[in-house]
């Protein structure tokens, strides 16, 4: 398949669990490389932005290292294909209340806000989740009907619905996937969740590559 | 609808898995990486490595093991032990681990679940407590370095791990350690209304019904299970065809399923008929002598 020749770079900002996901790229036999220099951004095919952490750290982070205009750049002018993994989804809304109050990468217009509270039992929202989703959308190909897929997070992006492909069920619906133009994120950890996780990333490098 | 957890835990020492009884005996297993490969295979939910060298002896996680073990582990891994800096917690992210748990820093230095969670998130941060249960029926933080029990109130010290950060609780009974009785139901209860993050509970699991009486208590978010996963083939996916046969709200997703075979009070897999065997028998043709 020709994603084995594109470079996928892995973001390194200091806050992902890397080798999680450099594990499960193994898996899939894809070839990735691991970065944090602004200059591989630029060569690049496409990027995987994990995650696992506090907002305004990884913001403080992606600016003391320098890349923020040049993820700008990849995502908004160049339209590299970008997947974002929990913390990396919330980095691309505009503005997170986490810990403060903080300003993102604004690809995606929405707000960061803790789960709510009256709602749900205890936070954060840790476990297996069925991810309501169309299943003829191409990124659910080959994953059963409401998969499960691994949760881990306290806060959730709040946006337009139309950027929304797939939701799971903790309270209200949460944002599961979303999805505009290059730019893929979810809001769970698909290299942590086992076989439907697996699938899910082969459908994203797939994306990638056509893209 | 948010699915209820078993996780694996594997009791690390010398680098080898071991069965631990009563936070004193110790029976080996076999190598991590093997153990945490089968398991997720056979559909656990989660992987919980407790180092219990690291802290004893003074000395930084392993990080060449957990960096083995993640290469086969393609469901969340938690890692607890030697943990005493936040250093030590970035180093462990990248060589794989998810989450953290820690233990001996919760007694000592709850600052430290503070300084943790404000860099990783909470989410990353699991506050472990290991609970004695005294004589006059009291229950108390033990301390496994001392091996005595701090006089500290259980209450106390989960809601000090919550508001300091911690984004999980894990809850292990002392005297239940290996000893097959079941859960403590009532540290349960007293435990779950106090505080409000996800609860995992363990420690004297020793048959799927244990498991079940864990997980039917609302506030219980995850069953921890150790020494009764070992030595014990598909372990994890007889356990979930139990539960799942009980209609439990689990996640359901392993290649192995025991669906078809019935299950006695205990949730232990019922011997199949000697009819049923018999079909089961390959057909054997003796060669023929002339």
């Amino acid at each position: 398949m020709e994603t084995k020749g594109r470079r996928i770079l892995i973001l390194n900002y200091g806050m992902g669990n890397l080798q999680s996901l450099a594990n499960a790229m193994d898996y899939l036999r894809v070839k990735h490389f691991i970065s944090n220099e602004p200059n591989a951004i630029k060569d690049a095919d496409a990027i995987i932005m994990p995650g696992v952490g506090a907002f305004g750290k990884a913001m403080e982070n992606l600016n003391r290292l320098y890349l923020v205009e040049h993820l700008n750049k990849a995502a908004i002018i160049q339209k590299k294909p970008i997947l974002g993994i929990c913390l990396g989804l919330q980095l691309m809304a505009d503005h997170s209340t986490e810990l403060g109050s903080y300003s993102g990468l604004g690809w995606i217009s929405g707000k960061v806000e803790q789960l709510d509270k009256n709602k749900v039992d205890r936070i954060p929202h840790v476990g297996w989740n069925n991810v309501r989703c169309n299943k003829h959308h191409p990124l659910f190909t080959n994953i059963p009907e409401h998969p499960e897929f691994y949760f881990d997070h306290a806060y959730h992006l709040i946006c337009k619905s139309e950027l929304i492909s797939g939701t799971t069920l903790y309270g209200d619906n949460i944002a599961a996937v979303i999805q505009k133009e290059n730019i893929i994120a979810c809001q769970f950890h698909p290299e942590k969740s086992h076989a439907n996780g697996l699938r899910f990333l082969r459908n994203v490098l797939n994306f990638m590559e056509q893209y | 609808m948010l699915k209820k957890r078993i996780i694996a835990c594997l009791v690390v020492k010398n680098g080898i898995v071991v069965q631990s009884i009563g936070f004193n005996k110790y029976l080996p297993v076999g190598r991590p990486e093997i153990q945490v490969e089968y398991f997720t295979n056979w559909g656990v939910d989660e992987i919980l490595i407790i180092d219990i060298d690291a802290t004893q002896k003074g000395i930084e996680p392993n990080y060449s093991m957990i960096e083995k073990i993640s290469k086969v582990c393609y469901v969340p891994l938690t890692v607890g032990g030697g943990i005493t800096d936040i250093l030590h917690i970035q180093k462990l992210i990248q060589h794989g681990a998810d989450k953290v748990s820690l233990n001996q820093v919760v007694l000592h230095n709850s600052n430290f679940i503070h300084d943790s969670a404000r860099t990783f998130g909470n989410q990353c941060i699991v506050a472990s407590v290991d609970v004695l249960e005294t004589p006059k029926k009291e229950y108390f933080v033990y301390d496994y370095l001392n091996k005595t029990h701090t006089g500290r109130n259980i209450i106390e010290c989960a809601k000090e791990a919550e508001s300091s950060g911690a984004g999980e609780l894990l809850v292990n009974s002392v005297n239940r350690d290996g000893m097959k009785t079941g859960l403590d139901l009532k540290l349960i209860d007293q435990i779950s209304v106090s505080v409000n993050i996800p609860i995992i509970f363990g420690g004297g699991v020793g048959n799927p019904l244990h498991i079940q009486q864990g997980l039917h208590k609302k506030n219980v978010a995850a069953v921890f299970i150790a020494n009764y996963l070992h030595f014990n083939e598909h372990s994890i996916s007889k356990i979930k065809s139990y539960l799942s046969h009980q209609k439990e709200n689990i996640r359901k997703n392993s290649f192995i399923s025991y669906r078809e075979f019935s299950f006695n009070n205990n949730g232990i897999i019922n011997r199949k008929t000697d009819t049923e065997l018999h079909d089961m028998r390959f057909n054997i043709f003796p060669r023929e002598r002339i």
